[in-house]
């Protein structure tokens, strides 16, 4: 009976692909010109916006979005970016965000898109069955009259073997390029195809989001982990896709869930970092995903015991069902890459963790689930505050603390001249992006040797900026002797949101006798503070009301700027600089759920956290003696 | 990367291996004399694969390698069916119900093509989700707590020096410097608020063009501001929305004829509640469907 349903519903299916389809083609052309027409009538800013959005998006046709709940589709993924409401799941709360986002990815999880006989082929028996053209017909009450007729023949059952007859596979990844197309408006809303490439030998996480520029020569199927768990065979997959005239780069994440595996000093056969390694990494791969719901990897207290502010939202697991703790902090976070990076390159080994960054989501409910006091969780059945705070019911308590332990979802800025595919994708590929816990904050990082030291009082000054020096994500390589370089930070609060704390500039490099360094720099701190003789500023102070869930904007500033030269530059040592703002303390999400909940705050939670912003660095290069 | 040995799927393949010797030596006859076929077919389906991933044909060593992945996947396939592990698999369940969710899904958008007629028609019904936003050029001068203990009063001060004054440039060199566009054009409500939040875009509604006032509290602290131009939101034309009326005419559509494909597959089973318990547990099941 089952078969039988099935064959009608493919019939039916690919009957309405095929008339779909022979118009499909010259719809999809006639779109593309369309985008690319009005794309030049969207004005552009060469001093470049910062465009917020999530290319780290699961729906329940991610099959663990599914099994875990969720209701939603590619389609409302998109509807709840623009700020409409959509189905929730969980407790029946339907999701919504408070302020749109500027752009947005779908990326599911490759493995199980391929799953369907293709049914676009012309030749298929389908297409020739007379109930195929009634079903399609304008005439809405034939059509309804054969609808009607399909779901009673249906019970009776009907002659099934062409099914085996079709070859391949229509896949759910053509469905989600051409929902992402239908909610794609240039200057207004950009989409994005993208997929989620799933390895995790070992539970080791070395996920990649792949994301493509536009749908140009796209392959027809993404690569998936059946294909093969090695980052390299996805590299040579994405190469190929190049050749064929596609524009793609891919996004890891969750480096904290890797046990040491995401930044290795080995190649996948554990073979040592070639030059040619290094330059297809970052040919392939320009961004790192520092932080998302399963919690962020910029830096852990164990490797950078100096950091105040290194234990941000770590989450300490690996992918396992059965709740393990990862052994290796070294190739797990993100500074420490950039510090072995500059090893590498030192050595003659490229630089394969050269990353520019971005914040993201990982939702699997389709709302990327930024905004802490708006927080729904990552999986369906989170979206009931019950079960975020207390536990999904029937679920060991080891897997709830993780739960609690998520973070909420954290946002890609990107400095682009206008809000285009074209223009978004050439900035990502530039690493002119930065990363934020989910907050709306921006800020503004440049370098150069040559900055006066009035450069921002001038109003202009962003203009001068660009024209003397690297926004970030640059390079800087040796100037002329004796000078050091010059950074030029800016941050914004966001327009609704906390206050800022301080800005800092977090510097690495190789020393003398070869060793990794580092070192962080309060560069401008809010309400007047100053540091103390060694670098150290006094805290912000804290307004968070834990049982009310509330704070206040008493303390810290709406803005922060600094024009800020490296005190201990040495021109002939590798270095990176990047920038982390930090806001006032604001109520975690699951102090905001304890209120919901009218209950106290647990207590192996933090009450309240330091949202902030995070640069893609900028690099210092010795020229080659 | 020896970690990829590890995998529990090996170990996982290894004592189905054990299970699979135990079994077949239990197993009759017949079953030694099974077949896996390989014809053309089966090996254009390999290659059609491989081809849209690559946009080639794969290689003699590729294809053997693609051959010999699906005999692998093909032997515990058959073996897992023939051991009964696919019954009662929950994953197994709730894949086969996804799959038919996904059939549905096409299914239902063929009922109702959306016609011009049938568009114009849902574009009546949900006339106001079509506006286009009212848009404003105006000016603004910040006043911050970051240079202010007051800057309410400040900004009411200045205000009160020029008040007499219709002419945009009196004020406009005054204020706090502050990150944001000094004149904004013809911007849309959203874009003010993502710029400014607070209370701006309701505070712009109703004031005066052509003339300073405020000051208004955005998220960022207080303006004076002076607009020059507004544009009521306004319903545009039919043809410059028709697909996005399309889009979220099929949306809707989709919605609902996958909840009549639902109530009509309901239809074919009898639900039967023997349960004791049922009546205690009745607040919280419900037997509605879930499917959005």
């Amino acid at each position: 009976m089952r078969h039988l349903l099935t064959t009608i519903l493919l019939t039916l299916g690919a009957s309405f692909l095929l008339s779909a389809c022979s118009n499909e083609n010259t719809d999809q052309k006639n779109t593309q010109k369309d985008q690319s027409k009005k794309s030049v009538e969207v004005p552009k800013n060469p001093l470049k916006e910062a465009y917020f959005g999530n290319l780290h998006i699961h729906t329940s046709w991610s099959f663990d979005g599914f099994t875990n709940g969720s209701v939603t589709e590619p389609d409302d993924a998109y509807r709840w970016a623009k700020g409409e409401a959509i189905p929730g799941g969980g407790d029946g709360t339907p999701l919504k965000i408070k302020v749109p986002l500027d752009w947005y990815a779908v990326s599911e999880h490759a493995e199980y898109m391929g799953v369907f006989k293709k049914m676009e082929d012309p030749n298929s028996p389908f297409s020739k069955l007379p109930i195929a053209k009634r079903i399609t017909s304008d005439d809405q009450a034939e059509a309804t009259q054969a609808f009607a007729e399909v779901l009673d023949e249906m019970n009776k059952g009907i002659p099934q073997d062409e099914l085996n007859d079709t070859e391949l596979a229509q896949s759910l990844w053509q469905e989600i390029i051409k929902i992402g197309d239908k909610h794609n408006e240039p200057g207004k809303f950009t989409t994005f195809s993208a997929f989620e490439w799933t390895s995790a030998p070992n539970n080791r996480n070395l996920h990649r989001v792949v994301l493509f520029a536009n749908n140009e020569n796209i392959p027809q199927l993404p690569y998936s982990v059946f294909d093969s768990p090695k980052p390299e065979d996805l590299w040579k997959y994405m190469e190929n896709a190049r050749k064929n005239g596609a524009t793609l780069l891919a996004v890891p994440h969750n480096g904290n869930a890797s046990d040491g595996m995401m930044f290795e000093m080995v190649d996948s056969d554990d073979q040592p970092i070639t030059k040619a390694y290094s330059e297809s990494r970052m040919r392939n791969e320009p961004l790192y995903e520092i932080t998302q719901i399963k919690g962020t990897s910029e830096a852990h207290p164990d490797l950078s015991p100096n950091d105040e502010f290194a234990g941000f939202e770590i989450w300490d697991y690996t992918l396992s069902a059965i709740t393990e703790r990862p052994k290796n902090r070294k190739g797990s976070y993100l500074r420490e890459a950039y510090k072995d990076g500059l090893k590498l390159e030192k050595k003659g080994a490229g630089n394969p963790f050269k990353y520019g960054v971005i914040g993201d989501s990982d939702t699997h409910n389709s709302a990327s689930s930024i905004e802490e006091d708006n927080y729904t969780g990552k999986f369906g059945m989170e979206n009931d505050p019950k079960h975020r705070l207390n536990g999904i019911p029937g679920s060991p308590d080891p897997l709830n603390q993780q739960i609690r332990e998520f973070s909420s979802g954290g946002l890609a800025g990107i400095w682009a001249e206008s809000n285009t595919r074209e223009a978004l994708f050439e900035a990502m590929m530039r690493k002119e992006t930065f990363a934020t816990s989910g907050t709306r904050l921006k800020v503004r990082f440049f370098g150069s040797f040559e900055y006066s030291k009035e450069l921002m009082e001038d109003n202009n000054w962003v203009k001068m900026a660009y024209e003397k020096g690297v926004p970030m994500g640059g390079d800087l390589s040796a100037a002329a002797s004796n000078k050091s370089p010059i950074f030029a930070v800016h941050a914004i609060k966001e327009a609704n949101g906390a206050n800022l704390d301080r800005i800092q500039i977090i510097k690495g490099w190789v020393d003398q006798s070869g060793k990794t360094q580092e070192k962080i720099y309060n560069i401008a701190l809010s309400d007047g503070r100053t540091v103390d003789a060694s670098g150290n500023a006094p805290a912000v102070g804290n307004t968070v009301d834990a049982s009310k869930a509330t704070y206040t904007n008493d303390i810290g500033d709406t803005e922060l700027k600094a024009l800020w030269t490296d005190p201990e530059f040495d021109a002939n040592l590798h270095a990176f600089y990047y920038v982390r703002v930090l806001e006032i303390p604001t109520p975690r999400w699951s102090t905001y759920d304890a209120k919901k909940l009218g209950i106290e705050p647990r207590k192996d939670l933090p009450t309240s956290i330091q949202e902030r912003g995070w640069s893609s660095p900028i690099w210092y290069t010795p020229t080659s003696k | 990367m020896k970690r990829i040995i590890q995998e529990p799927l090996i170990h996982f393949l290894l004592s189905g291996v054990i299970i699979f010797c135990i079994y077949s030596w239990s197993a009759n006859e017949t079953d030694k004399h099974r077949k896996i076929i390989i014809d053309d077919a089966q090996l254009a389906h390999l290659s059609g694969i491989w081809e849209l991933q690559w946009k080639r044909p794969p290689s003699q060593k590729e294809l053997q390698k693609l051959i010999e992945e699906y005999v692998e996947q093909e032997v515990y396939y058959r073996e897992a069916l023939n051991m009964n592990l696919d019954h009662d698999d929950e994953v197994i369940k709730r894949r086969l119900s996804q799959k038919m969710r996904f059939l549905s899904n096409t299914f239902s958008t063929l009922a109702d093509p959306p016609t011009d007629e049938r568009l114009k028609a849902y574009l009546r019904e949900n006339e106001e989700q079509y506006q286009r936003p009212p848009t404003y050029s105006f000016l603004q001068v910040p006043f911050t707590y970051d240079h202010h203990s007051n800057p309410e009063e400040v900004a009411n001060k200045l205000l009160q020096q020029h008040k007499t004054s219709k002419q945009e440039d009196h004020l406009v060199h005054t204020g706090d410097p502050l990150f944001i566009p000094k004149e904004f054009v013809a911007a849309d409500t959203i874009q003010i608020n993502k710029t400014m939040g607070g209370a701006i875009v309701t505070s712009l509604s109703d004031a005066p063009l052509g003339q300073w006032f405020g000051p208004i509290q955005s998220g960022l602290g207080y303006h004076l501001i002076y607009i020059k131009e507004k544009t009521p939101a306004t319903l545009p034309d039919f043809h410059d929305i028709r697909n996005q009326l399309e889009r979220d005419y099929v949306y809707d559509t989709e919605k609902m004829g996958r909840k009549m494909i639902y109530e009509k597959f309901k239809e074919n089973y009898d639900i039967i509640i023997t349960s004791d318990q049922y009546q205690e547990l009745l607040g919280d099941i419900s037997l509605q469907h879930t499917a959005q």
